[in-house]
């Protein structure tokens, strides 16, 4: 009996860090809100809604970069959804076994190097070879104004699009391996083929999908060092892809060491725009998924 | 049970002492004063007790000096660091390499014994500082320059530029390589019709701020479109598209490389480790070009007119920005300033007083023939200047020079 109270307790010890959870959150989510207020207070919501970066004048409104950090974000999801499942489907039905495991430790590599390195080889390698192919084919297909070599919404979603795959891949892989053997043995028991049977699982797991893919976007949309060297960083709003823009995270981690004044203010209320960003996204995938499908 | 709920409510206490020192601290990081205030007279009374005793001033004193700001300065601040350390074991000097403008800031919050930034603090900033501190010395430490860098293939030789040329590329009213004003600086390169690629730092710098400037005193266009100068302005080539922003000097450079058609503007001594060639500059004031290099940045420095500088450098020294620029003498190349400190005056405690003095003395004298490649030591009569300056630095009220030397 006693020892089974300790063990007891040392249990419940070791349950605390769970509550640190939210206490991070409440604390982080105050400063953020804490903080933004002087910024709402002087400019109100145009703060969001106004294209206006001038420290020397006091204006600001981060509308390019809500803009930049929406398109990047939705469109390195899009870039990435085939790829992540293509791999999830390969490495559960097709690969052979000894491959299998291959993949599934390159990915999980993949996944685990550091942002830099995609944005530094997105920059130096990657940016200069899109920009000769796809980027020029995409310019002349369309009439697009195009100046500079790689950096641009589209090479910044491209490399987030990069980062995210492994990562969006291995949850979806892990939920793909769950659905039940008797699918594939009906499937066959019928005289389907893999492709039917690929469809069919998939079908069990379109919500797995979205939950995936609400991590995955999170991700992208919070990437800061990767995102800083391939998007070009101007407050630009353009509809081209090929120009260069700016997201919130990599205009606040270039400009937060000067900032002072209303501008340290503004920062915040753009981090807690990413934040309602991020619970939306949330919320969202939560009505999707109640609608059946 | 008893057991699990003593130890739950151990942990929730542990758990809200945690929260609110995590909240005290965000809070005073951020207000700070009131209890930056508070610190410095206890120490008053605690200090003018003992200072009868250390008044025979060992030369072994024992303090530690923050600094930190501009990542500009930071090479050469290192090697100062270790210099000063081995002359004066008791002393302890951190330096953060945290750009310029947190230098300022840091300073002014409380963080910073010594902030550095590559421009004096603005008008603003100097006056937030004074009502805090007091008095404020802002002292130059090192030469700072500019190199306005290029990618055009096939192009040879030295690219002539004018301050208005530059001010219109990078305010979007010049668009492409082949416009008549640049074909007729160069009038021996072909130029194609390509558009140029502006590119600028993205985080703020004192880099921009010393470019936006000089461009200022030296472009009658960039005065007109109301851009003005600053850590960070809001660069009209931006919103056509043609615009890119590279963070640090290597952002910058990496932007320059990787882009055909592109032109960038960094520190000299970032340019000149790197290798890097600049355009050659128009001086408004001679009518020259001028290629930025070591010889033509001393040049400059030589021929500068010292009688603008303030004989005490405690006046908001923001306005003197420029006396470096455009100066009157033969090849003097046009974009020159300094890298500064900014340090109080008074002191409440005495070692900590004595510890500054000595270091930025080291600084302005031993210091200049220790500095790193690519930079440039200030001229004798600056330094002479910034000696005599330092003389004020005291501890409540006397001077601590005598005290130490």
């Amino acid at each position: 009996m006693k020892i089974e109270r300790k063990r007891e307790r040392i249990f419940y010890f070791l349950l605390v860090p769970s509550s640190l959870v939210v206490l991070t959150f409440v604390l982080l989510l105050g400063v953020v809100v804490y903080s933004s207020i002087p910024a709402l207070d002087r400019f109100g919501l145009s703060v969001y809604t106004k294209n206006v970066w001038d420290p020397v004048n006091d204006q600001y409104g981060g509308l390019a970069a809500i803009y930049g950090t929406i398109v990047t974000g939705v469109l390195s999801a899009v870039i990435s959804a085939p790829f992540a499942t293509a791999l999830a489907v390969f490495v559960n039905d097709i690969s052979p076994k000894k491959i299998k495991s291959f993949m599934i430790n390159l990915s999980d590599l993949l996944a685990a190097f550091p942002t830099v390195v995609y944005g530094f080889w997105g920059l130096l390698s990657l940016g200069p070879f899109l920009s000769h192919t796809l980027f020029a084919f995409l310019g002349s297909l369309f009439g697009l104004h195009r100046i500079t070599n790689g950096p641009s919404l589209l090479l910044a979603s491209i490399v987030l699009a990069i980062m995210i795959t492994p990562f969006a891949s291995s949850l979806l892989r892990e939920v793909y391996s769950q659905v039940p053997k008797s699918v594939d043995e009906a499937v066959y028991s019928l005289g389907l083929g893999k492709w039917e049977l690929v469809v069919l699982k998939l079908s069990y797991i379109k919500r797995a999908f979205l939950g995936a893919y609400a991590l995955a976007f999170g991700r992208a949309v919070g990437e800061t060092v990767a995102v800083s060297l391939t998007i070009g960083n101007v407050l630009n709003i353009s509809p081209n892809l090929l120009d260069p823009g700016y997201t919130i995270p990599s205009l606040i981690i270039s400009q937060f060491g000067t900032a002072y004044g209303i501008q340290y203010n503004v920062m915040f209320a753009l981090a807690l725009f990413l934040v309602v960003i991020g619970i939306a996204f949330v919320i969202i995938s939560r009505l999707i998924l109640r609608v059946r499908l | 049970m008893k057991g699990i709920s003593t130890w739950a409510a151990v942990i929730i206490v542990v758990i809200i002492i945690v929260a609110a020192a995590g909240i005290y601290f965000v809070m005073s990081s951020q207000g700070g004063h009131s209890s930056t205030t508070t610190s410095t007279t206890s120490t008053t009374s605690k200090s003018s007790s003992t200072s009868t005793s250390t008044t025979t001033a060992p030369p072994q004193i024992s303090a530690s000096i923050v600094a930190g700001g501009s990542t500009f300065v930071n090479p050469a601040m290192q090697a100062w660091v270790k210099g000063f350390e081995s002359k004066y074991p008791g002393i302890q000097v951190t330096y953060s390499s945290t750009g310029s403008g947190a230098g300022v800031n840091n300073f002014l919050q409380g963080a910073y014994d010594i902030g550095a930034t590559d421009v004096p603090p603005p008008s603003n900033l100097y006056q937030q500082m004074t009502q805090k501190y007091g008095e404020i010395l802002t002292i130059p430490d090192v030469v700072g320059s500019e190199y306005i860098i290029y990618n055009i293939p096939g192009f040879t030789g030295v690219l002539n530029l004018t301050p208005d040329v530059i001010a219109k590329i990078y305010l979007g009213q010049i668009q492409y390589w082949d416009d008549p004003a640049i074909k007729a600086l160069n009038p021996n390169f072909n130029f194609p019709h390509q558009k140029i690629i502006a590119v600028h730092r993205s985080d703020g710098s004192g880099t921009t701020f010393v470019f936006t400037y000089w461009l200022y005193i030296s472009s009658e266009a960039w005065r007109s479109s109301g851009v003005g100068y600053g850590y960070t302005v809001n660069w009209p080539v931006d919103q056509l598209g043609n615009g890119l922003g590279g963070k640090g000097n290597e952002g910058v450079t990496a932007y320059v490389k990787q882009n055909p058609y592109s032109i960038g503007y960094v520190e000299a001594q970032y340019a000149i480790a790197n290798n890097l060639t600049g355009a050659a500059v128009l001086n408004p004031s001679t009518g020259e070009f001028v290629k930025p290099s070591e010889a033509t940045i001393e040049t400059a420095l030589q021929n500068a007119n010292l009688t603008q500088l303030p004989s005490s450098l405690t006046v908001d020294m923001s306005n003197y920005l420029s006396v470096f620029m455009n100066v009157k003498a033969h090849n003097a190349y046009p974009i020159v300033s300094f890298s500064w400190l900014v340090v109080k005056v008074n002191y409440n405690d005495e070692s900590k007083a004595e510890a500054i003095y000595l270091f930025l003395k080291y600084i302005v004298t031993t210091g200049q023939t220790e500095l790193p490649a690519g930079y440039l030591p200030l001229p004798s009569n600056v330094q002479q200047l910034v000696l005599e300056n330092l003389k004020l630095i005291s501890y409540n009220n006397k001077p601590v020079y005598t005290m130490v030397s």
